[in-house]
């Protein structure tokens, strides 16, 4: 620092306003330069010197001063009332415990929503661990959330070919998707239920209907709703009437929890039928699933078990009633089927009225 | 006044208020009474006006309580609102601009004997040093051109740093640092027969 810098400092020296670094520049010239020391000496013995002594305040200043700040707040002008007021809120606002307090509910309320939105399927992954359904308990009866993806689509599948309930056809095949939808919208949690009812009592064939309707409905129960129509056919006609309707299953919720469970009930009915190619073609599509893998791979152990020794057999002949594949994405491809599961599947199988229906896209398949 | 005023900041003190705290307001009007008043008393020196300035600055804060912002210091502020009043008394009075250091008070005394004022008398040769010298301060000071007495008066006895003042008076922080420097010079003149007795009391 040389004089002339000093200069322009002296007076922030004198009343403490530099810097650690400058002070310690004026200071070290001040140490060798003695025209700058002579300066500076004067200035602060100067500094020093003419310090004012404080007069006291007159007597009565203090309470001069506050009788007239009692007044002047009651006679404040509402604009300044006002503005008094906005800044006491305003340094509240600005408080960092409430903007955390604002995040936290923001968090919260977020969460809500997202929980709120959970998938359709959701209360549907209890069903698949397990294997079988394990009743209306695991499937959320209190949601109440109106399910878009079916909205307008009936079924997604034909439902026409489907053969009525004997004691129920009159009312199962005469009610028409128009007449269902309404009664799904408003009251889908109560039919479910009413469905559910049935069933447990046995009720199958009406349990089978009320299903029927919920799953054509849209509603968001409307693939569990499938399942248990499939269920109830199966206790209450047999096996080749629920086939068909765990195949439509299938097909329909394919890529599902729902369409698995499906197709390992549908794989159950055909083997019990006697259609071993067909009850195989389901097993290795469940045998890609994990939570079917083990027991998909052991039931097509017993069924090559079971095809070895029926090929053994010397009334076999060309000819099989297990003509077509399921209608789901991993079809096995069409073997020579023989009499001898043919004549399996009717002893096995339960009389329906009617044939065993083939959706069109296993027909395609066919032989 | 309780225990946690008398720690706190002027600012804080300020914040309290605002939100409807008296005793915080008390509080500062004890901290700022003395400054305030010896403050305006060395601008207009005139008694009597010096009191009414006081009250009106404190009178002012109560009513701009909500322009106040944080981010300045209440000495400034206040100071500011004195250093205006204080202008605006000169020009309405400006018969009193000229008074000399030994106009007199309501009870005869001059300014010089007011400041000994309750204080214990020193004895001897050293008191009468001592009066004379707080005259002579008083009265180079009150000779001072305004301009450099606004800048001294706001420095030394209202701490306000330089690029306060600048702020306050609109005038360029150099500018203001000169004032000073020539105040001071001035200053050293006027009291270089003191300066010795001044660093012989140190």
């Amino acid at each position: 620092m040389d004089c002339e810098k000093f200069d322009t400092v002296t007076m922030d020296l004198l009343y403490g306003e530099l810097d650690e670094l400058s002070e310690a520049a004026a200071l070290r010239h001040l140490h060798h330069c003695t025209r700058c020391r002579d300066i500076w000496g004067h200035l602060r013995t100067t500094r020093e010197l003419s310090e004012i002594p404080l007069e006291e305040p007159p007597s009565g200043l203090f309470e001069n001063i506050m009788a007239q700040e009692a007044h002047a707040k009651k006679t404040l002008p509402f604009r300044e009332r006002a503005s008094r007021v906005i800044s006491i809120m305003a340094e509240y606002a600005m408080r960092p415990q409430l903007a955390m307090a604002a995040l936290l509910l923001l968090m919260i309320g977020s969460s809500l929503v997202f929980v709120r939105t959970d998938p359709q399927n959701g209360g549907q992954v209890l069903v698949t661990e397990l294997g079988t359904p394990h009743g209306e308990n695991t499937l959320r009866p209190d949601s109440r959330q109106e399910a878009m993806v079916f909205e307008g689509n009936p079924a997604g599948v034909p439902r026409g070919g489907m053969p009525a309930e004997p004691n129920d056809g009159a009312k199962g095949a005469g009610t028409s998707d128009e007449d269902r939808n309404p009664r799904a919208k408003t009251t889908g949690g109560q039919a479910y239920s009413e469905a559910m009812a049935a069933y447990q009592e046995g009720r199958y064939a009406e349990a089978e209907r009320l299903f029927s309707e919920v799953a054509s409905s849209g509603d968001e129960r409307a693939a569990s709703a499938a399942l248990h129509e499939g269920h109830a056919a199966r206790n209450g006609s047999g096996c080749q009437r629920a086939a068909a309707l765990y195949d439509s299953v299938a097909a329909r919720y394919t890529g599902g929890t729902v369409s698995d469970e499906a197709s390992w009930h549908a794989a159950s009915c055909y083997r019990a039928m006697g259609q071993l190619k067909r009850a195989a073609a389901h097993y290795n599509h469940l045998k890609e699933r994990a939570a079917y893998a083990t027991r998909a791979l052991k039931a097509l152990e017993e069924i090559e078990a079971q095809l070895s020794v029926a090929a053994k057999e010397p009334a076999a002949s060309a000819g099989s009633a297990d003509a077509e594949a399921p209608a789901t994405s991993s079809n096995v491809g069409a073997s020579p089927k023989t009499d001898s599961e043919k004549a399996a599947g009717e002893s096995a199988g339960q009389p329906a009225p009617g044939t065993v229906p083939n959706s069109p896209a296993a027909e395609a398949g066919s032989d | 006044m309780t225990e946690g005023h008398a720690e706190s900041s002027d600012e804080m003190l300020m914040v309290r208020y605002k939100r409807g705290d008296r005793d915080a307001f008390a509080e500062l009007v004890r901290r700022y009474q003395r400054p305030l008043f010896n403050f305006s008393l060395r601008y207009v020196r005139n008694r009597e006006a010096a009191q009414e300035i006081a009250q009106d600055a404190f009178l002012r804060v109560v009513k701009r309580s909500a322009d106040f912002k944080h981010e300045s210091r209440f000495s400034t502020w206040i100071f500011a609102i004195t250093r205006n009043l204080c202008i605006d008394e000169l020009r309405k009075a400006k018969h009193r601009v000229h008074s000399s250091l030994d106009e007199t008070s309501t009870n005869g005394q001059s300014l010089g004997e007011k400041i000994d004022g309750g204080k214990p008398a020193l004895d001897g040769e050293q008191g009468a040093s001592n009066n004379e010298l707080r005259g002579g301060i008083l009265k180079a000071v009150d000779s001072l051109p305004e301009d450099q007495r606004e800048v001294f008066l706001l420095r030394q006895m209202g701490g306000v740093p330089f690029a306060e003042i600048a702020r306050i008076t609109g005038t360029p922080e150099n500018t203001v640092k000169s004032r000073m420097r020539y105040a001071l010079e001035r200053l050293q003149k006027e009291l270089r027969e003191y300066e010795e007795y001044a660093r012989a009391l140190r």
